[in-house]
């Protein structure tokens, strides 16, 4: 438990010092999108799933958002060069907001 | 062991020679009546043929001289004239006719081709008027045979033998009878008969066996023979013309004449016995009823009699009693056997002759008591019995429902106390409208009972629940009282899947041919929403943490300074908002095709705007000012 506790500050000071400013803005929209999921869950257990298919687009939304975002990071983390050869970062935000296009058409047609 | 080996064996005797009994007479009341009412007729061949039956009746004719004289007839059919002339001839009242009736006999005797039968009518009318020895025997014989070459039917042997007791050709006819006989039908390997049907069968018994007795030779007929001739006769009993009963009397009388004749045995009156009477009577005569010339009293033996439950006999060469003053009534008195009711057969001999019959006796039925007992299925506790005595009611209306069973438990007992059991037992459970009969089963201590379970007979009561009536039915081919037995009424209720007394039940069978009801899609009904505030504080929560996310990027110290200032920037920016926003208008209002052709410029905008700007980026990248 100790070490837990020595730990978690260690992390947390490499995480500030080392990770490109780039990965926080995309970690700072993953925590956002991930409360929001929870919010969406919380209340769907609190209220009810009526009207179900409104509280499945929003969760899809969140969800498929995450992952999305999780995608970019890592095209867009320099660790990862290697396995993106030639795919550029930019290249990468571009597939980005094309696949959110093309998610958020079918949220909204499902949404009602 | 062996008693019983032989008793079998003489059922068996007994039962092979069943065939040469008759089971009726012939009803000579009923013909008589018939040709009573014959005479009256003002039809010359009615006429004839009443006469001629009541004068083998042996029953006074009335004068019917002016009817004979009135009468209307053909003169140029031999047939209607020869009726005329015999009619007359039998009254007794030839002087009423007119002569002029000669002409159309001696008319038809002169003819070359005249047939059988118009010789026989012309012959025999010319003998009913006093003038019959025109037809000479020897030429008059073979000119009949040369006739019989050319239409052998037998009625036509029937004239000729006819003719020939006329002529005195009598050996002719004993020697070619028998050949006759051989010819007669037989239906169904029981009665006999001769094609053309009655009239030729009367025609030609009754001329056969005068011939013979005239000769004073036997009989030419078999046993077998006389026996199924007196079959078909008996089975022609039904005739209703004057005609019929003539004819079916003059066979009857030749065969019954003839001996041995044919023996009939038939109950007289009742075929059971009770504890009261405990005879029974038969009546054993000839084919027309009469008593049997050579039969002596003492001859008419039960030679064995048998419970047909079990084979049991019960008594044996029991000679019957001749009544007094009825010739033809054998009294058999069974009081030996009217202690336990049942079906007996009875193998009763008259002569050489042996017969069965079945005797039943009767006996009394009685039911104390039944048990109703009200209780649950698995038996789990002790049933609610009530006894109701006979034959009152159940005191108050029972409740069963479909966990229950309702059970009856009673014994049938005869006038001595002993349990019996009957042929049928049943309970009744009904309405007026629907009822439902299940079957009382008996145990090996002749104890009835039936168990009513409320779940399992739902489905013979069409599911309804109500008011029911239960009865009883007791009933045997050898009881004198059934019992009837209205017990009371049950509540049945049959649980959920129950209607109600008097609803009508749908048959999931019938055929619609109206138009049905049109059919509309129904959306679920929307299920009641949160409260205003908790939807808007969760909206709230969504959104919260839109603001953790701007803050942390203004920790991050997130700028716009790579954001170059061009067209292309601008457009991108401008082209996703928008589509985000019409994104946002397809969900409130617009529908998907027409969302299509907003986004199709409005894509193609962003991509290539988007395109640039990024290739800019890159590029501004790889070449740092």
């Amino acid at each position: 438990m100790t070490s837990l506790m020595s730990v978690i500050p260690k992390l947390y000071q490499e995480y500030t010092s080392k990770t490109p400013k780039k990965l926080k803005i995309i970690d700072a929209y993953l925590l956002y999108i991930f409360l929001t999921a929870v919010i969406q869950f919380v209340y769907c257990c609190l209220v009810g799933t009526f009207p179900f298919n409104s509280f499945l687009s929003g969760f899809i939304s969140t969800v498929s958002s995450f992952v999305l975002a999780v995608c970019l990071r890592l095209q867009v983390n320099p660790d990862n060069k290697n396995e993106f050869q030639g795919l550029s970062a930019e290249r990468g935000f571009a597939d980005f907001i094309f696949a959110h296009l093309v998610l958020h058409i079918v949220v909204i047609n499902f949404i009602g | 062991m062996f008693l019983k080996a032989l008793c079998v064996l003489v059922v068996c005797l007994i039962g092979a020679s069943r065939g040469n009994i008759l089971q009726g007479t012939i009803d000579t009341n009923r013909l008589q009546s018939i040709l009573q009412d014959g005479i009256k007729s003002k039809d010359i061949t009615s006429l004839y043929f009443a006469i001629k039956g009541l004068k083998d009746l042996k029953v006074a004719v009335p004068d019917v001289c002016q009817d004979i004289k009135t009468a209307k007839y053909d003169g140029n059919s031999i047939e209607q004239v020869f009726y005329l002339t015999n009619a007359a001839e039998l009254a007794g009242c030839q002087n009423y006719l007119s002569p002029d009736v000669l002409k159309t006999p001696v008319q038809v005797l002169d003819k070359k081709d005249a047939t059988i039968p118009e010789i026989y009518h012309a012959v025999y009318s010319l003998k009913a008027l006093g003038k019959g020895t025109v037809y000479d025997k020897e030429d008059g014989l073979k000119n009949l045979i040369q006739l019989l070459k050319k239409d052998d039917s037998p009625i036509n042997y029937g004239y000729v033998f006819a003719l020939c007791e006329h002529m005195g050709c009598g050996p002719w006819t004993t020697t070619h009878a028998e050949g006759v006989l051989q010819a007669a039908d037989e239906t169904d390997s029981r009665a006999l008969s001769f094609d053309g049907g009655l009239p030729a069968t009367s025609l030609l018994l009754s001329t056969i066996l005068r011939s013979y007795k005239r000769q004073q030779k036997p009989s030419p007929l078999t046993e077998t023979q006389r026996y199924k001739f007196a079959e078909y006769l008996v089975s022609r009993r039904s005739v209703s013309s004057a005609r019929g009963a003539a004819l079916l009397l003059a066979a009857a009388a030749a065969l019954a004449d003839d001996q041995p004749s044919p023996i009939s045995i038939v109950f007289k009156g009742k075929k059971y016995i009770t504890s009261e009477s405990d005879s029974v009577e038969f009546s054993i005569t000839d084919l027309l009823g009469q008593p049997l010339r050579n039969l002596k009293p003492d001859e008419v033996v039960a030679q064995s009699g048998t419970r047909l439950a079990d084979d049991v006999v019960v008594l044996s060469k029991q000679v019957l009693k001749q009544k007094a003053g009825e010739p033809t009534t054998f009294v058999l008195n069974l009081s030996k056997i009217k202690a336990q009711y049942g079906l007996y057969k009875i193998a009763l001999s008259a002569g050489s002759k042996t017969t069965n019959v079945n005797v039943a006796v009767l006996g009394e039925i009685q039911v104390s008591s039944v048990e109703v007992g009200v209780g649950d299925v698995d038996g789990t506790t002790s049933p609610r019995v009530t006894t109701v005595a006979y034959p009152g009611k159940l005191p108050e209306k029972l409740q069963a429902d479909h966990m229950q069973k309702v059970t009856l438990k009673f014994s049938v007992r005869d006038k001595y106390n002993k349990p019996v059991s009957v042929a049928q037992a049943f309970v009744r459970v009904g309405t007026a409208e629907s009822e439902a009969i299940f079957v009382a089963e008996h145990d090996s201590s002749k104890a009835y009972k039936v168990d009513l379970n409320v779940g399992a007979i739902a489905k013979h009561l069409n599911h309804l629940s109500g008011t029911y009536s239960v009865e009883i039915y007791l009933g045997d081919s050898a009881v004198s009282n059934p019992i009837a037995w209205q017990l009371g009424e049950v509540v049945f209720n049959f649980g959920k899947d129950a209607n109600a007394v008097g609803e009508v039940v749908r048959s999931s069978s019938r055929v619609s041919r109206v138009a049905l009801p049109d059919m509309s899609h129904e959306f679920r009904a929307p299920e009641p929403r949160p409260p205003r505030l908790v939807s808007d504080v969760f909206a709230a929560l969504c959104a919260a943490p839109l603001l953790l996310l701007l803050l942390l990027w203004a920790r991050l110290r997130v700028n716009c300074g790579l954001l170059p200032a061009s067209l292309s920037a601008l457009l991108f920016h401008a082209s996703l908002g928008a589509s985000l926003a019409l994104y946002g208008v397809v969900w409130l209002q617009l529908t998907m095709f027409s969302a299509a052709r907003y986004m199709v410029p409005l894509g193609a905008l962003t991509f290539l705007s988007g395109h640039r700007l990024l290739r800019r980026l890159v590029r501004d990248k790889a070449t740092p000012r």
